[in-house]
This record gives C-alpha cells, sequence and structure tokens, in this order.
C-alpha cells in the first residue's frame, strides 16, 4: 500500500487557516497598545520603556508623550542609552527619581541592559529635552551634541513627579470606573493644589475595559483618562 | 522632527498589527485555550511595540510567532502546549475540509496521524507546526525558535523523520 507522506497529511489538516482571523476588537487593542508605554517594570508604578533609534518618551498613555526639541529638559523622563551613539542601539527609560546616572547603573548592573559592572556613565540632555545617561565620561555629551546635565531636580519638578505618580497609583492600584474617575483624578489635583488643570475622558470603555488608567501631561497640565482592561 | 518620528514608528506599528494580527492568532491559538489566547496575543504586540526597531523587516512573522511563543511558553508548560497542538489536528476533521490545497485527507489517515503525534516531543511539533501549517522555511523556523538556521533543518528533518518512522507501521512504505 502506497500512501502518502505523513508530513503532507499534517499539512492537509492544517488547522490555522480557519483560526486566522481579524477580531472586531483588533482596533480596540491597537489603541490599547499604542497608548501604553512600551512596557512596564518594578513595583508600583514604575514604567519602563525601550526603543532603538529616534528619542522617545512615554509616561503612560501615548498622549502623555511629550516632545520638546527646543526644551532644556523634560524632568519627568529618563533614558539610558546602552551605547554612546546617536540614535543609540537600544535605550530604556524610566521615570526620573533622583541621580539619572545611578538610576541607569542599576538596570545595567540588574539585568535589564547587562548583567555586569556598567561602563563609566554620564548624564547629558539630548536632542529631545530627555536627561539621557550614556556610556562615556564627561566629553560623551558634547561628542553626541547633547548638552551636559546639570543641577537637581526643582522642588516643583520633584512636587509634578509626586504627582504623576500619585495619579497613575490612583488608578492602577484599583478599578475605577469611568462615572468616579474625573472625581478621582480632581482629587489628586486638589491634594497637589495645581491650579489651571483640565481633565480629558478618552473614553473606549467596555465591559472588558471597565477601568479607567490617567496620566499627567505636565507641560500641558492635562490630565487624560483612558479605559483600561479590568472590571470593578 | 522628533514628532515626526513618532509618528512614523506609530504607522509602522499599525501595519504590522494589520498584517499579522491573525496570523498570530492563529498561531497562539495552536498553543492556548480559548480563553488565553487574546492575552497572548496582547503581550505579543506589546513586545513588538517596545522593541519595534528590532523587528527584522523580512521575517516579521518569524519573529512576533517567537515572541508569542516566548510568551506562551511562560505561562502553559510544554505538555499542556503538546496536548493543544494535537487537538488542533484532531479537530480538523475531513467533513470540515471544504477545499483541500494541500490533498483532501481520508478518514482512515487521520487516526494513525494523531495516534504518531502523541507521540512525537512538543519540539518536534512546534517545528512540524510552524513547517507545515505555516509554510516557514527554515530560516523562519530559526528565528521563531532563536536558533542558527543550520539547527532549524536539522530539527525539522529529524521531526519529519520520527514522524514517518512512527507512522511506518501503520501505514506501511511512504510515497514519497
Amino acid at each position: 500500500m502506497r500512501v502518502r507522506d505523513p508530513f503532507e497529511i499534517l499539512a492537509a489538516l492544517n488547522p490555522v487557516p480557519r483560526l486566522s482571523e481579524t477580531s472586531p476588537q483588533d482596533d480596540e487593542l491597537l489603541a490599547t497598545i499604542i497608548a501604553k508605554a512600551p512596557s512596564t517594570t518594578g513595583k508600583r508604578r514604575r514604567h519602563l520603556w525601550v526603543a532603538g533609534g529616534g528619542a522617545i518618551a512615554v509616561v503612560g498613555l501615548a498622549a502623555f508623550a511629550v516632545f520638546h526639541q527646543d526644551s532644556a529638559s523634560s524632568p519627568l523622563q529618563l533614558t539610558c542609552y546602552t551605547a554612546a551613539q546617536q540614535p543609540p542601539p537600544e535605550q530604556f527609560g524610566i521615570p526620573m527619581e533622583g541621580d539619572p546616572v545611578k538610576a541607569c547603573k542599576q538596570l545595567w548592573r540588574n539585568g535589564t541592559i547587562a548583567d555586569a559592572e556598567p561602563p563609566t556613565l554620564t548624564a547629558c540632555v539630548n536632542d529631545g529635552g530627555i536627561v539621557a545617561v550614556v556610556p562615556g565620561d564627561q566629553k560623551v555629551c558634547a561628542r553626541l551634541g547633547f548638552a551636559n546635565w546639570i543641577g537637581a531636580l526643582t522642588d516643583d519638578e520633584v512636587q509634578m513627579m509626586a504627582f504623576a505618580d500619585e495619579l497613575a497609583a490612583t488608578f492602577s492600584e484599583k478599578c475605577i470606573i469611568e462615572p468616579d474617575a474625573t472625581a478621582a483624578a480632581q482629587a489628586v489635583i486638589d491634594k497637589y493644589q495645581l491650579a489651571g488643570w483640565t481633565i480629558v475622558q478618552q473614553g473606549g470603555y467596555t465591559p472588558q475595559r471597565a477601568c479607567a488608567l490617567a496620566g499627567a501631561v505636565p507641560e500641558q497640565q492635562l490630565v487624560v483618562i483612558a479605559s483600561r482592561r479590568g472590571a470593578p | 522632527m522628533t514628532s515626526r518620528l513618532v509618528d512614523d514608528r506609530t504607522e509602522r506599528f499599525s501595519d504590522l498589527f494589520r498584517e499579522f494580527t491573525p496570523s498570530v492568532r492563529g498561531f497562539v491559538r495552536t498553543m492556548v485555550a480559548a480563553c488565553d489566547v487574546e492575552s497572548v496575543v496582547q503581550a505579543t504586540f506589546e513586545t513588538a511595540w517596545a522593541k519595534l526597531e528590532a523587528i527584522p523587516l523580512l521575517s516579521q512573522r518569524a519573529w512576533l510567532f517567537g515572541v508569542a511563543r516566548n510568551h506562551v511558553r511562560n505561562h502553559v508548560r510544554a505538555e499542556r502546549r503538546r496536548a493543544f497542538l494535537v487537538d488542533a489536528v484532531g479537530a480538523q476533521r475531513p467533513g470540515e475540509l471544504t477545499s483541500c490545497p494541500r490533498g483532501c485527507v481520508d478518514l482512515v489517515e487521520i487516526a494513525p496521524l494523531l495516534a504518531a503525534l502523541q507521540h512525537l516531543s512538543t519540539e518536534e511539533l512546534e517545528v512540524l507546526q510552524l513547517v507545515a501549517w505555516h509554510e516557514m522555511e527554515p530560516a523562519e523556523v530559526a528565528v521563531v525558535l532563536k536558533i542558527s538556521a543550520n539547527n532549524a533543518r536539522v530539527r525539522i528533518h529529524r521531526a519529519r523523520k520520527h514522524l514517518e518512522t512512527l507512522m511506518q507501521p501503520e501505514l506501511g512504505e511512504v510515497d514519497r
């Protein structure tokens, strides 16, 4: 008895075509992914984003990405370059929390960038106005066309970081539903005594995405609220 | 200028998402329970969004499959993944094959194949799945499995041989 190659039988029984389909929710899923920081790590709300190439800053929602070519710095953001190149082969973004060199050293040590002791690192301000910690000595900033980063954060910047962190934490630690979201955001704004801020609801709520998340755009004095996966 | 970079990045990702979501979903559905499919698909494209610049332009689908496979491996034990793959074959009954681009299958051919698949390792099943169902070349299989192309060729060859051997007692000489 001559029969077919079993591999051909397997190929003929291919179930993939009937399993490969688009979903009515795909557009929403795409928007959700683009609106999120590329990845998250850490305990509370410590956003880590990874990118190669151009300077990209993400706080938590795409709407929160703020770019200032003319600005001296974007105080909430810090990016750790993996090489002294512009653009770097890869960069890791984290919130600015104190000493930027120390923060990036941690990524070199904990396996995020490497598992070894970091090389000499220097904090620069890149052409996107973001603090970039680059491998190299103090001359590396100028070599890449950046300015050397100087100074600690101002009190206002420290307060803004605390506000942004608390806002995000308020919405990530429990499910706040749409009708309550604006009031919850306003409560955090009031707590930090911020005047002139606007709250924007992006919507997109579904039974599967019934909870809200929020993030701040300090440069525009804006709080953006969007849906996230979860139910009360 | 920076904003334009971001727009370009978003556009590139959107194109990638629209082109490959169905095939990634099809791939994932053969490895996990239906209720877990969408979370794996989402995790896969979140990784792609984060590492967009690292995705090789000539093997985007294979790269995405590799990421999806990693997400699945983190949550589903190998034995369970193997069971899903075999179930996916078993679920494809001849009566459902309204068109047969690779040749229609007789009912008598399915039972021995299913029996043989039960004896393949998860790794062998994965390799055969990628080649037989997703029509991947060894170089693409290499990207999915994060191995060399030569290693992929060897694995494909061995898996096919093992499948043939397992089916020899049932089907006799294989027609090439």
